[in-house]
């Protein structure tokens, strides 16, 4: 397991949501950076003036965002070579197998059935972070990094 | 060669990362990486660069763990690692029973370091390791999934799957099946 600081960058276009993700983030102290952007217009300028070693480890996309949503920023992101070290996450209030299989067919490594409750939030929350943590090192393959969480 | 790691507890937050990076340069240590938990030296630290770095560590309410302490936890990690990835077939003891021979330490002392600085158990860490070996047997597909529960000593199919699912929230059937649908679309993208 890698003890490297995380690098999240979340893409939410309502307000309240950022904040309470943020919040949960801070609360697990799981040592973890995490940047905000309004929606995925925001998010794929972001990307594309980063460098390569400032990109983050991973992207936390709503999926449903106005002006880009969170799919057509993940189709986007796994065109580009230069993200290929980036992992994906969405989330969604829908628990459609239909989206899920959607969303990890065009690339995503993490699926989460965004929960109402803040607590269940921090969970599923914990999960992905400390799996993309378990990824970043050896003998940890990123290309089978998948996971449901909820 | 490689470098020299030292390991240090309580390091929780990106803050920590800085202070620790911070403390280092003023005593003039060269580093590679400063992690959550870990840093990686660029050159071995005298025993006196050594206490004074574990004074002011234990100043902002840190601890550097003695090289011994580090070490195992590196060795506990490539037992695993050796054990699930790199072996035929896994030791007829339990794990904990195997770690602890291997190293020749209680299994409590071990697991309660390595909980202390990696932030998951031992256990947790052994069964991260066997599902990646088990997605990685199901791809290569020349063994069906009994037979992958049998080679990984899961006592049944349904215990291998059981254990998939708690961990990655898939069955093992849909990871395969989604990973080889994924490759193909993102081929024809």
């Amino acid at each position: 397991m890698s003890e490297k600081t995380l690098k999240i960058l979340l893409a939410d276009d309502d307000e309240a949501d950022r904040l309470l993700f943020k919040e949960a983030f801070d609360e697990l102290k799981a040592g973890t950076s995490v940047s905000t952007v309004n929606d995925g217009v925001e998010l794929m300028e972001l990307l594309q003036n980063t460098e390569p070693k400032n990109l983050p480890h991973i992207v936390f996309l709503d999926i449903n965002m106005p002006r880009k949503d969170g799919m057509e920023c993940l189709k986007e992101i796994r065109a580009d070579s230069k993200f290929k070290e980036v992992s994906v996450a969405i989330y969604s209030t829908s628990s459609s197998e239909m989206d899920m299989e959607e969303t990890f067919l065009h690339g995503a490594n993490v699926y989460i059935h965004k929960p109402n409750d803040f607590q269940k939030l921090k969970k599923v929350l914990e999960k992905s972070i400390m799996y993309a943590h378990v990824y970043q090192d050896p003998p940890f393959n990123k290309e089978n990094f998948l996971l449901m969480a909820e | 060669m490689e470098n020299q790691k030292i390991h240090i507890k309580y390091m929780v937050s990106l803050r920590c990362i800085m202070v620790v990076k911070e403390e280092l340069k003023e005593l003039g240590i060269n580093f590679a990486h400063v992690n959550l938990g870990e840093v990686e030296l660029l050159s071995k630290i005298s025993s006196s660069q050594r206490e004074v770095l574990s004074l002011r560590l234990k100043k902002i309410g840190l601890e550097l763990l003695d090289d011994k302490k580090s070490i195992l936890i590196d060795k506990i990690k490539n037992e695993v690692i050796k054990m699930i990835h790199h072996s035929e077939s896994l030791p007829n003891i339990n794990f904990s029973d195997f770690i602890s021979e291997k190293l020749g330490y209680d299994y409590t002392y071990l697991s309660n370091i390595f909980s202390e600085v990696q932030g998951i158990t031992i256990q947790q860490f052994i069964i991260f390791n066997k599902i990646e070996k088990v997605k990685e047997l199901l791809l290569y597909n020349e063994l069906n999934l009994t037979e992958i529960s049998y080679q990984l000593d899961y006592s049944s199919v349904s215990h291998l799957s059981n254990q998939f699912k708690k961990v990655t929230g898939l069955t093992p059937s849909f990871f395969k099946q989604m990973k080889e649908m994924r490759r193909k679309n993102l081929l024809n993208e």
